[in-house]
């Protein structure tokens, strides 16, 4: 699998592909471990194959196993010797004497056998027997963190990166379910919040450790919308024949009697966590931002709106919007060196650049102009684009901005000018589509870092979802260059798989929404009209 | 827009004919009906400007825009009557006529009206408020019109008082695209009238009203500021006043002064809704709220 997503934590590189993250040196790129996400519960355990499944989500699950794992990078699996897999075994024995359920390390260890409701979307991807894709990786500033959300769980997961005899491994300490599908996460600069934003449309705080007292049910939150103690606390209906007038009312009415007896409502998560703000829209990104001593959010939606909020504790406040975009927004980026601005891109062919404090625009760039001969080959005026990366680095100090864009093969390269302009100063083409970016600078000098680049080596170039030929030669999913006085060279390759990864089987169809799922995004034409049908009444 | 051919043939029959015939007569309710609930979450092929800026609101409030300078007038009237006979001539028409669209307006608009439905309260409060500029925001479309042309029509009757000049109505999703119609504080009073209840807890992020999107109507309406709220159902009422009370952005109005409003009882009184209430012989919750100033930081 690809790496869907890369994070720098201090001297690793973290590397999700599909429900695993890999760890890796940075300052050789060798390979050290990998944690996979296990299977998600399946409510009647022992079962055909449960019996191993389950075991191997124990293994997965257990803490401080996550070093020797199957599904490694093929070359690497060298490095997993027999006597470590029967240690863990071994371990796995130990642990299942209390039958403990994997999610044991939530909240301090208090969901345990008798609360296990099923929830209907787990249920229906047990079935599925796959485990959920890893959509997000966000790294704490103490570099001993990592989040990831997986998605078709809606999960947020913590890990702790730790060295377990000799070896670093990401060792998960927590996953906590969402109400909603997060879609972009960050970590508060002082390690200890996690804010989560979801496709509903709401952000939410909560803390990066648990806390291990869990929170009464019985107490009434106060601080999420969903606590109102009105209409769903009494789960009944809201209103009755003599309170209702209108016949719209009426009708709503009938329907909600109607739904009362089937399923119940979703009930709120019972670990701690926080209502922020919330748009009416699909949330894209979220970024949090300082001025002058004073704390934002910034986030930005599916609708256009990048909105600048009050950071905590007065995220009821919205400072302002940045308006100009006029397709769905994928990516911010705050330069860590000019955190005045910001960058951002979306679904359409120019990228913005605003001062958000003000909320005003200061100039704006068509990256994709700059197509070069070598791209020549990939129509770009005839499909929509996205951008996929915005990345920034300083070396020399110039600010050097990277754009990617979904499907297309190449990295643009732009540099920040006096009049905060972008200007474009390269276009590199790759041999596959790039997925993810991180910089890090290399030994001694500053004059030149390292880039390391995740790439799509199983599509065609330029392409979404048609495999490559199968003889073609193999490509290391991750592609090393080099940044130097501002000038992006192709690098050494890194140690990687030496052969093919050919066991790989893949599902190009679930491979392409997790790669680019971005572009899922566009609104449609006509997609559901609001003003459907002609009604009797109003 | 769907239903039966006849149907859908009369209502433009009707709409053509309004179009050229006298327009000071009231548009008839039967030919704007439509479905009671739009989906508030999807996309609705919405027209909304990128920014307060870019929104064009002369057509809206004519009287209130400020005159071009270089109009070429001959061409704006013609519009719609003569062909233009050639290329440059048609370019000219355009350019004049999104000239005119942009001017900009003596005065900002203050006052919206969340979901005006058929529009009897931005109609009842306009002569009451003759300073003041007006906006219903609806989301369906049909509604929408029907409004549109109720203003178009009582334009006409008082030509000579010059009333409802100060009330427009216009299609949109409050909940998405509010900030894209208006800046910071530029609203003075907001009235959310007999919102749709969606009972169900899986539907309350589809109320109008809500912690988060409170902090949308802060935005715009500007301390001091006034949201005026009424309903029919009792636990809509508490659960507005639950999220409103909840907010630090707002306090509620207490009673006294609440009555005291003007605009209290035209609400309860001239909404369609407060008037098919009164006709059952229901209940009806008010609850106003006032904006605070934000806190330093
Ligand atoms: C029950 S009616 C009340 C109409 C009017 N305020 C009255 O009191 O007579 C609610 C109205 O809100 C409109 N509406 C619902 N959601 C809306 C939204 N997000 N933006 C604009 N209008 C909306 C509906 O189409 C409907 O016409």
């Amino acid at each position: 699998m690809p790496y869907q997503c890369l994070e720098k934590c201090g001297e690793y590189l973290v590397a999700a592909r599909d429900s695993n993250i890999d760890l890796f040196h940075l300052s050789n790129g060798e390979y050290i471990s990998t944690w996979s996400c296990p299977l998600p519960q399946v409510p009647s355990k022992g079962k055909t194959n449960g019996g191993e499944i389950t075991k191997k989500q124990e293994i997965k699950e257990a803490p401080l196993e996550g070093e020797v794992d199957a599904s490694a990078p093929p070359a690497k699996r060298r490095k997993v010797d027999t006597e470590d897999e029967k240690k863990s075994e071994e371990k796995v024995e130990e642990k299942s004497e209390p039958k403990v359920e994997p999610k044991v390390n939530d909240n301090g260890g208090k969901k345990q056998q008798k609360k296990q409701r099923p929830n209907h979307r787990t249920d229906s991807i047990a079935n599925a027997q796959e485990p959920p894709s890893v959509i997000a990786l966000a790294v704490a500033k103490n570099a001993q963190h990592v989040v990831a959300i997986t998605g078709e769980d809606k999960c947020i997961r913590v890990f702790e990166i730790v060295v377990k005899e000799g070896n670093p491994i990401l060792n998960h300490l927590s996953q906590r379910v969402m109400p909603k599908r997060p879609s972009a996460v960050a970590i508060s600069s002082d390690s200890a919040t996690i804010i989560s934003a979801d496709k509903f449309g709401d952000v939410y705080s909560l803390p990066l450790i648990p806390s291990a007292i869990p929170k009464p049910q019985a107490t009434p939150e106060q601080t999420s919308r969903e606590s109102s103690s009105l209409p769903e606390r009494t789960f009944k209906p809201a209103a009755n024949e003599l309170t209702i007038h209108s016949q719209r009312n009426r009708k709503a009415l009938e329907n909600q009697k109607r739904q009362t007896n089937t399923a119940p409502e979703k009930t709120e998560p019972d670990f701690e966590h926080t209502l922020l703000l919330g748009h009416v829209s699909l949330l894209t990104e979220l970024k949090l931002a300082t001025s002058d001593g004073r704390d934002y959010i910034i986030t930005a939606d599916r609708d256009e709106h990048i909105r600048v909020n009050r950071g905590i504790p007065y995220t009821h406040i919205i400072e302002g919007f940045c308006f100009g975009h006029k397709d769905f927004i994928s990516r911010l980026c705050i330069p860590e060196s000019r955190p005045e601005l910001l960058i951002s891109g979306g679904g359409e062919s120019d990228v913005l650049v605003f001062d958000w404090v003000k909320g005003s625009l200061l100039s704006q760039v068509e990256p994709l102009l700059h197509i070069n001969d070598a791209l020549k080959d990939f129509d770009l005026k005839e499909r929509k684009t996205t951008v996929s990366g915005i990345y920034h680095t300083r070396q020399s100090s110039k600010d050097i901005i990277i754009f990617t864009y979904e499907a297309i093969p190449a990295l643009f390269v732009f540099a920040t000018s006096e009049e905060n302009k972008l200007t474009h100063a390269q276009t590199l083409p790759l041999i596959g589509n790039p997925l993810s970016l991180v910089f890090f600078p290399s030994t001694e000098t500053d004059t030149a870092s390292s880039v390391i680049v995740s790439i799509d080596y199983i599509n065609k170039p330029g392409t979404t979802a048609e495999p490559r030929e199968k003889d073609d030669q193999f490509i290391n999913p991750l592609q090393h260059l080099i940044l130097s006085d501002g000038v992006l060279t192709l690098g050494d390759e890194l140690p990687s798989r030496s052969e093919a990864p050919k066991d790989e089987k893949h599902n190009i169809s679930k491979l392409k929404n997790l790669l680019y799922g971005l572009e899922n995004l566009r609104k449609r034409a006509g997609e559901e009209r609001g003003d459907g049908g002609d009604g009797d009444d109003a | 827009m769907a239903g039966p051919p006849n149907k859908r043939q009369k209502r433009a029959e009707y709409k053509n004919s309004r179009e050229k015939g006298t327009t000071t007569e009231l548009p008839k309710k039967k030919f704007y009906r439509q479905r009671a609930h739009a989906n508030v979450f999807s996309d609705h092929d919405l027209e909304y400007p990128i920014s307060p800026a870019h929104m064009k609101w002369a057509p809206y409030y004519a009287p209130y825009a400020e005159p071009t300078k270089s109009i070429v007038k001959g061409t704006v009237e013609s519009q719609g009557v003569k062909r233009p006979n050639d290329e440059g001539e048609k370019e000219a028409q355009t350019t004049a006529i999104e000239e005119e669209d942009s001017r900009k307006l003596t005065q900002d608009v203050e006052v919206a009206d969340i979901g005006c439905g058929f529009g009897g309260l931005l109609v009842a409060l306009a002569p009451k408020l003759p300073n003041t500029l007006l906006l219903g925001m609806e989301i369906r479309t049909q509604v929408t019109e029907y409004v549109q042309e109720r203003i178009k029509a009582l334009r006409s009757q008082s030509a000579d008082e010059k009333l409802y000049q100060n009330a427009a109505c216009l299609r949109a999703n409050s909940m998405k695209f509010l900030p894209n119609f208006f800046k910071k504080h530029q609203l003075s009073k907001i009235f959310l009238c007999f919102p749709d209840p969606h009972f169900k807890a899986r539907k309350h992020k589809a109320r109008i009203v809500s912690t988060t999107l409170n902090s949308e109507y802060a935005y715009v309406v500007r301390p001091g500021g006034i949201i005026y709220t009424i309903t029919d159902v009792e636990d809509l009422h508490l659960w507005m006043v639950e999220h409103f009370d909840k907010h630090p952005s707002f306090e509620r109005v207490a009673e006294a002064e609440q009555e005291a409003d003007e605009c209290v009882e035209v609400m309860r009184t001239e909404t369609e809704e407060g008037q098919k209430v009164t006709r059952n012989n229901g209940q009806k919750f008010v609850a106003l709220f006032r904006r605070l100033e934000d806190p330093p930081w």
